[in-house]
């Protein structure tokens, strides 16, 4: 049965459409319980974007990150010229924005829907306080996101390596 | 056609036009503001016990979240959790009423005894006879028609207080009522506010709310924290002053306490009344001016820094003023929730300056090399 509340302040639109099949989708939750991924589904922000609107701009601070549950988001560079260069482009399922969960870093790109599009947004607030209530569920999400960066940092690190490699095969190097 | 941008190939007529609908723009929004603001406010001052009620609604929700956290993150579910702390806390407070408000109910019944059949002409009369008539300048026809007004006030506060107590009761069922769906519910009902912000500002307002709700609840436990802690210090020096009627008069002096600067001047007047009626010399009311004196240094020097959130220093000329101000707009409740609401709303604001500073710094400063 609805709680009071819920029946006062009834969201908009389809919100019981199920999310649990794209979140699986995703290795920072792919490993939840299915209670564990009900209950982190209720953390989530549904937020629908028209085609063309930003979902954030490069350089702001950011608080969280963004999964795509329907649509097409551009994630751009701006350019020293003024203009911007496409980086990616990520559809139902992809994730983007993760660092934001972890510090309040500014945006290093901009992001914006390329087609009308429901994302579903995991903000700072909302894990610290899962944290807090939840602290098995939250060190569980946590330590996956570590995991996922912890990847991107050695792949980084392996194309830093392979650069530096060309540069002194090419005596660019000093 | 124009746009609201200014770029530099528009004509000078067309940068007047835009500079013109952007000023016309800020004046509506701002004025629209303004009247939101006014229609709150008059709400707030016509509606002041529906407004009383959701805010100590809120305060208890605020004082009850921690250990319903503490149950939660223990994997009790949150509304099992609710309910035990409102079970352990409802029957930890009727323990402590069943003690507590019998002594309150027949002090206050002794007080109503004593009063009853006795004019205000009887008690000023009295007070003079037995106080004023020993102080040569303060024994003149004026001076006592002074004090049966104030005695008469006072015995009206008195009789009015007395009804409200009981009639009271009803309120804080519906009260608890409130509280305990606020803690049950207030996650989902904060989701569903702040769904309602535009993508556009949705990470600034929902970081700001939780910023804002984790200062204001810290500050609002605190305050409640300091009340009860000089509460019970009050009852105890007046129950070793001997004075009658120290329950109700030191839970008084805790409440009054909540209203900076004129809170313990409020909560001393009626123990050194009664003093002056009990024992009509000037040495019992010493002790209480000492008593209630330390008991302030001890509250601003210890009490207050350790449970008040320092980040609520507000000016004192302000502090006075929002006081005179709430008292005004809603009597006592007005004076006692004056300082609680500017509070909030001067942690509100610094939580936005702060963002906003640390968002303009940011957009100086050049983004990170890797990661979105």
């Amino acid at each position: 049965m609805n709680s009071f509340w819920g029946n006062i302040f009834k969201p908009r639109g389809d919100e019981h459409e199920p999310t649990l099949s794209i979140l699986r989708k995703i290795p920072v939750f792919a490993d939840l319980k299915p209670r564990e991924l009900r209950e982190f589904e209720r953390i989530l922000h549904r937020r629908e974007f028209k085609k063309g609107e930003i979902v954030f701009h490069e350089g702001e601070p950011g608080v969280g990150m963004y999964i795509i549950y329907r649509g097409c988001v551009g994630v751009y560079k701006n350019r020293p010229d003024g203009g911007e260069e496409l980086l990616a482009e990520l559809r139902e399922g992809e994730f983007f924005g993760e660092m934001a969960l972890l510090d309040e870093s500014p945006r290093s790109a901009t992001a914006r829907a390329l087609e009308p599009s429901i994302i579903l947004g995991l903000f700072q607030p909302d894990l610290f306080d899962l944290i807090e209530r939840k602290p098995k569920l939250g060190n569980k999400i946590l330590l996956n996101l570590a995991h996922i960066i912890g990847e991107r940092l050695r792949r980084t690190n392996e194309e830093l390596e392979q650069l530096r490699r060309k540069l002194t095969e090419s005596n660019i190097v000093y | 056609m124009s746009t609201n941008r200014l770029s530099s190939s528009q004509s000078p007529d067309d940068i007047a036009l835009v500079i013109s609908r952007n000023w016309l723009r800020k004046a509506l929004r701002w004025s629209a503001a303004g009247i939101l603001l006014a229609a709150v406010a008059w709400a707030v001052v016509k509606l002041q016990s529906l407004a009383l009620l959701f805010v100590l609604s809120f305060v208890l929700a605020s004082l009850l979240e921690p250990p319903v956290r503490e149950m939660e993150s223990r994997g009790i579910p949150r509304p099992t959790a609710v309910l035990i702390v409102f079970v352990v806390i409802l029957s930890t407070v009727g323990v402590l009423l069943a003690v507590l408000i019998p002594q309150v109910v027949h002090q206050l019944q002794l007080a109503l005894q004593a009063l009853e059949g006795r004019s205000a002409d009887d008690i000023a009369a009295q007070i003079q006879r037995r106080f004023l008539s020993r102080v040569p300048l303060l024994n003149s026809p004026a001076v006592l028609e002074r004090l049966r007004g104030l005695v008469e006030g006072m015995m009206l506060r008195l009789m009015s207080s007395a009804l409200w107590l009981f009639s009271g009761i009803t309120y804080l069922f519906i009260t608890l009522f409130v509280t305990f769906f606020l803690l049950k519910d207030g996650h989902r009902m904060k989701k569903s506010l702040i769904s309602r912000v535009p993508n556009r500002h949705f990470e600034l307002a929902l970081s700001l709310s939780y910023r804002i709700g984790q200062q204001v609840s810290r500050y609002i436990r605190g305050q409640m924290v300091e009340a009860i802690i000089v509460g019970l210090l009050s009852i105890l020096a007046l129950y070793l002053l001997k004075i009658r009627y120290y329950a109700f008069i030191g839970a008084l002096a805790g409440l009054a306490n909540l209203i900076p600067y004129f809170g313990p001047i409020v909560g001393a007047l009626p123990a050194i009344l009664m003093a002056l009626i009990d024992y009509g010399s000037l040495q019992p009311v010493l002790g209480i001016v000492i008593a209630f004196a330390t008991i302030q240094l001890l509250d601003n020097v210890l009490i207050s820094p350790t449970v008040v959130s320092k980040s609520v220093g507000m000016h004192p000329v302000i502090v006075a003023a929002v006081v005179l101000i709430g008292g005004t707009l809603a009597g006592l409740p007005g004076m006692l929730l004056a300082v609680p609401a500017t509070g909030c709303v001067k942690v509100s604001v610094e939580e936005i300056r702060r963002y906003l500073k640390f968002r303009s710094q940011l957009q100086q400063t050049k983004a990170p090399p890797i990661g979105w």
